[in-house]
């Protein structure tokens, strides 16, 4: 059976607000151990506006030469960001991954985030897969995903 | 952007208001990444943590200054 978006996204991802600074989403990012912000509208909503890296936050942050404080996200975010929903397969995922050569994807179910899946993950299950059952499908499957993805990375 | 580098057409100037210039916060965060042994993936956080170690050495110089006056 295929593996699903859902079974290896990280679910309730940290987020931010589009006015939140950069100041603000760095320590997010540091006490969640992340390197990506979903930045939703509303809270409770979560409808996502954009995404936003650590580089990009870096890169802002030194063009825009003023204190990270002052800085908001929504400076600095990828608007409009590529989705993808929890219940579609990896490859459908690695595809959107290779199409838009980002490692990290939004998952999004009826318009609200539900999780945020990465390159990480997919390599994360693959060694798990390699470890528990040996050669099979979904092992074969995980490879071609990844050497698309790097394929992807390696061409820009 | 050829030829401007990462710090732009600004180069290392202080920031309006900020009194602290990227240069200075870039030297810093640097070290920083030297004293973890040259660990990457700590960017922003050096950044950011640099950003406030330049601040508050800053706004203590003022103050003895300040002080001296």
């Amino acid at each position: 059976m295929a593996l699903l978006v859902k079974d290896l996204m990280t679910a309730n991802p940290a987020v931010c607000r589009p006015d939140a600074t950069c100041a603000t989403a760095g320590d997010t990012m540091r006490e969640r151990r992340c390197g990506f912000l979903p930045v939703v509208d509303d809270l409770g909503s979560r409808r996502v506006v954009g995404v936003a890296t650590d580089r990009d936050l870096l890169l802002a942050l030194v063009q825009a030469n003023r204190p990270a404080t002052e800085v908001r996200i929504d400076a600095c975010m990828t608007r409009e960001p590529k989705t993808i929903g929890p219940d579609a397969d990896l490859k459908e995922a690695a595809a959107v991954m290779e199409q838009a050569a980002v490692h990290r994807l939004p998952v999004v179910d009826k318009g609200r985030l539900v999780g945020v899946l990465s390159l990480k993950d997919i390599a994360r299950a693959a060694g798990t897969a390699w470890r528990s059952s040996g050669p099979n499908v979904a092992e074969r499957q995980m490879a071609e995903i990844l050497e698309a993805i790097a394929a992807a990375r390696a061409a820009q | 952007m050829a030829g401007r580098g990462i710090f732009g057409s600004n180069g290392g100037r202080r920031a309006k208001g900020s009194a602290v210039s990227r240069e200075e916060i870039a030297q810093v965060a640097y070290e920083l990444f030297l004293g973890r042994g040259c660990e990457h993936g700590h960017d922003l956080e050096d950044w950011l943590k640099a950003e406030q170690m330049v601040r508050s050495q800053r706004r203590a110089g003022l103050a003895e200054a300040r002080t001296v006056i």
